[in-house]
C-alpha cells in the first residue's frame, strides 16, 4: 500500500452538508431533506473513488456539491488545494476546466441540435482555447482516444447508440484535460456488453492520463471492478470507506455487509447467505435518531437509537461509522 | 419432468411501421413446464419482452401487429382465440408483472381496489368477499399492516411495496403461468433481493410456471432452473442454468457471460467486450445474426442462418461452429 500522505489530494470536502428545504404549506414549520449530512471526503490524484449506495442515499448530491453544481449548505470544498466553497461563478469558471462531469443518461445529457464536433468544441470555446482549426484538431484527437471515428464528428447524438453516446459524454469531459471527472452512474443505462466497453475505457484513461474519477454507482460489482477506494453511503451519511480490496474482503458496517450480500452472483453453484434488510429506506426528511441505519440494522442496540456514530479509522485507511466498532470493542 | 403447460411454436411477431414490416421476433419456439422458473435473457432489443407480451397478445391492434406460429396453452392456440376469450386468459390463467410498478398501477385507485378489481372480473364473488381476499393477498406478498395498506394509493408506497402489490394483483386469480418482465430492474439491490425471494417463494408455494424476463444474468443464475438466451429476435441458446453458466456454447452467450463484472473478479482485470453494437432490426445481417460480431464467424456463418440444434438432452444452440466450440471448451476444461 502506498503512503497516502505522499499522494496529492485533488478534490476534498470537509463537513459537507446539503439540506434541501421542503415547503409543506402555510403555517407549518419548514422541513429539510438532509441529502448529505456532514461528510468528509478526499479524492487523490489518479485514483478512482467509487461511491455506492441505494436510491436516495445522497451520492449524486454529494458528487454535484463537490463540483459546485449544487451549493453546499455548509462545509468547505477544496480543489487542487484551493478553497472554492464561496467563489463566484466568474471566479469559478477558469477552475471549472479541472473538474468535469459525465452524466448517467447519455440520451438527455447531449444537446440534440448540436453535432458531436460542436458539442466537443464548445467546451474549448468557452475557455477560449485555440483557434477554430486547433479546436477541431483537439476534438478529433479526443474522439480517437474514446474510440469514436473521425466521421462521427459531423453526426448528431440521435445517430448514435447508447454506448457511443456515453463515449461522446466522456470525450466532452476529457477535452479540457481535467484533473478530476465526476461520473454519475455512467454505465447504469447501458447493456452489459456495452457497459464492459465503457468500464475498460475508463480504466485506460486513468492509467494513461492519471485522471482522478469520482465514480458514483449503485452496482457493487461494477464499483469493485473499477475503483481504488470505495465509500458506502446511506441516508446522507458515509458509513464505511476503505481501499477496494479491504472493503470487499473485510466489510465492517452492517449496512455495507447487507448491501454486498444482496448483490446477485452470476454463478448458479454458490448459494450465499443473504442478509435480508427489513423494510424500506426511511424518509430523508425525517431520518432516524442516533445512527440513521439503526431502524433496519440486525445488530442495533438501544445505544444506536440515541448516539450518532462518527466515521473513525479501524485500521489505516479503513473507516467505519458504527458504534459496534467504536472504542475498539467489536461486539461479536 | 413436470408437465408442459405452454408451448410456443415458431412464433414470429411483426410490427407494421412506416418503414415497413419489422420482425421483432423470428421463429421463437420453447416450452414452459409446470412449477419451473424459466429465465429469458438478452440485451435491449433482443425481443425478450416482445416474446412475453405476444403470449398474452398485449399488442392486439390487428392493423399494427402480425403474429405467426402457434402458442398452445390448455389445448388451444392463443393466437386463434377471439378477444373475448383471450380476456379470460389474461390475468386469470396467465398473468404478468411489469417493470415499472408506478406506471402499471392506476394512480387514482387504492391498491386494495385494484386487487379487488382483478378478483371480481375473473370470478363471481361479492365485493366484500373480494375485499377480504385482497387483504389476504397483501399479507401473502409480505406487506406489513395489510388492512391499512389496502386503502392507500400507489404513490403512498415505496418502489418495493408497489412491486409487491403488482405481484399480489398478478397472483389474485391463481394463474398457471406468471410472466415477470424485468420485475426488479428499477429497484435497488437490497429490495431486488426481497422481491426475487418473494417470486421464488410464490413459485414453490403455488407450483406455477414462472417466466422471468431480465437482462441480469446474475438474477437468473440465482433463481431459475432453465434459461433461454435471445439475440436480435431469435433464441441462440437454451438449457439448464448450470450448463449454460458452466459451459456456454454460443459465442454470444460466452461474450455476455465474460462481460459481467463479478464480485470475486480481480480489480484491474480487463472485462471482455463484445465488439460492435447490436444492429437495428431494420438492418438484420444475412446468415447468422451474430456473425458480424462473432470472433469465430466463417463464410458459412455469413451466408447461411444456423438452426437451433439440440447438442445434448437439455441444451440447444444456434451456431454453425458448435462442434469447434465444444472441442475448444473441453480442452480448456
Amino acid at each position: 500500500m502506498e503512503d497516502k500522505k505522499e499522494k496529492k489530494v485533488v478534490l476534498s470536502g470537509r463537513n459537507i452538508k446539503k439540506y434541501f428545504p421542503v415547503h409543506s404549506g402555510l403555517g407549518k414549520s419548514k422541513k429539510y431533506v438532509k441529502a448529505v449530512d456532514n461528510i468528509d471526503i478526499d479524492i487523490y490524484e489518479g485514483e478512482i473513488y467509487g461511491l455506492v449506495g441505494e436510491t436516495g442515499c445522497g451520492k449524486s448530491t454529494l458528487g454535484r456539491t463537490l463540483i459546485r453544481l449544487v451549493e453546499p449548505t455548509e462545509g468547505k470544498i477544496e480543489l487542487l488545494g484551493r478553497d472554492i466553497t464561496s467563489l463566484k461563478s466568474e471566479e469559478m469558471l477558469p477552475l471549472r476546466r479541472n473538474v468535469q462531469m459525465v452524466f448517467q443518461d447519455p440520451y438527455t445529457s447531449l444537446d440534440p441540435k448540436q453535432k458531436v464536433g460542436e458539442i466537443l468544441m464548445e467546451a474549448l470555446e468557452i475557455h477560449g482555447m485555440g483557434s477554430k482549426a486547433e479546436r477541431m484538431d483537439v476534438a478529433m484527437e479526443i474522439m480517437d482516444k474514446v474510440g469514436l471515428r473521425p466521421e462521427h464528428f459531423y453526426r448528431y447524438p440521435h445517430e448514435f447508440s447508447g454506448g457511443q453516446r456515453q463515449r461522446v459524454g466522456l470525450a466532452r469531459a476529457l477535452i479540457l484535460n481535467p484533473k478530476i471527472i465526476v461520473c454519475d452512474e455512467p454505465v447504469s443505462a447501458l447493456d452489459v456488453s456495452i457497459q464492459a466497453q465503457i468500464i475498460n475505457l475508463l480504466q485506460d484513461l486513468r492509467e494513461r492520463d492519471h485522471i482522478s474519477f469520482l465514480f458514483i454507482a449503485h452496482d457493487m460489482s461494477v464499483v469493485k471492478y473499477v475503483s481504488d477506494r470505495v465509500g458506502v453511503m446511506y441516508l446522507g451519511h458515509l458509513m464505511e470507506e476503505a481501499e477496494t480490496e479491504v472493503l470487499f474482503a473485510d466489510t465492517k458496517h452492517p449496512y455495507a455487509q447487507a448491501l454486498l450480500s444482496a448483490v446477485p452472483n452470476p454463478d448458479p453453484h454458490t448459494k450465499k447467505e443473504r442478509i435480508l434488510l427489513k423494510g424500506d429506506l426511511p424518509s430523508p426528511m425525517d431520518p432516524p435518531s442516533g445512527c440513521v441505519f439503526h431502524t433496519r440494522c440486525p445488530y442495533a442496540t438501544e445505544r444506536c437509537a440515541c448516539q450518532t456514530p462518527v466515521l473513525h479509522e479501524v485500521s489505516p485507511g479503513h473507516k467505519v461509522a458504527c458504534l459496534k466498532y467504536e472504542e475498539g470493542v467489536a461486539a461479536d | 419432468m413436470a408437465e408442459k403447460i405452454l408451448e410456443v411454436d415458431n412464433l414470429s411477431t411483426q410490427f407494421k411501421t412506416e418503414r415497413g414490416l419489422l420482425k421483432a421476433i423470428d421463429g421463437v419456439s420453447f416450452d414452459v413446464y409446470e412449477g419451473e422458473m424459466l429465465g429469458i435473457v438478452g440485451e435491449s432489443g433482443c425481443g425478450k419482452s416482445v416474446t412475453s407480451q405476444s403470449i398474452l397478445r398485449l399488442y392486439d391492434e390487428k392493423r399494427l401487429v402480425n403474429y405467426t406460429g402457434e402458442i398452445r396453452f390448455a389445448g388451444q392456440n392463443l393466437l386463434d382465440l377471439p378477444e373475448k376469450q383471450m380476456q379470460n386468459i389474461r390475468g386469470e390463467k396467465i398473468s404478468m408483472v411489469f417493470q415499472d410498478a408506478l406506471s402499471s398501477l392506476n394512480p387514482v385507485f387504492t391498491v386494495g381496489n385494484q386487487i379487488q378489481e382483478s378478483l371480481m372480473i375473473h370470478s363471481n364473488i361479492s365485493r366484500k368477499e373480494a375485499a377480504r381476499k385482497a387483504v389476504e393477498l397483501l399479507d401473502l406478498v409480505g406487506i406489513p399492516d395489510p388492512e391499512k395498506r389496502y386503502s392507500q394509493y400507489p404513490f403512498e408506497l415505496s418502489g418495493g411495496m408497489r412491486q409487491r402489490v403488482m405481484i399480489a394483483v398478478a397472483l389474485a386469480c391463481g394463474p398457471q403461468i406468471l410472466i415477470a418482465d424485468e420485475p426488479t430492474t428499477a429497484l435497488d439491490v437490497t429490495i431486488q433481493a426481497q422481491i426475487m425471494d418473494l417470486i421464488v417463494e410464490m413459485n414453490h408455494k403455488f407450483q406455477m410456471g414462472v417466466m422471468l424476463i431480465t437482462h441480469d444474468l446474475a438474477v437468473v443464475a440465482e433463481t431459475c432452473s432453465r434459461v433461454i438466451v435471445m439475440y436480435l429476435g431469435q433464441i441462440v441458446e437454451e438449457g439448464l442454468v448450470e450448463d449454460i453458466f458452466d459451459r456456454p456454447m454460443h459465442p454470444y452467450t460466452r461474450g455476455l457471460m465474460a462481460s459481467i463484472p463479478k464480485l470475486d473478479s480481480k480489480k484491474g482485470e480487463r472485462l471482455h467486450q463484445i465488439r460492435g453494437n447490436v444492429p437495428l432490426l431494420s438492418q438484420i445481417p444475412e446468415g447468422c445474426r451474430f456473425a458480424p460480431r462473432c470472433p469465430y464467424a466463417t463464410e458459412q456463418c455469413r451466408s447461411q442462418m444456423p438452426e437451433l440444434r439440440r447438442i445434448n438432452d437439455t441444451q440447444k444452440v444456434r451456431c454453425h461452429q458448435v462442434q469447434l466450440l465444444e472441442e475448444f471448451s473441453s480442452e480448456v476444461g
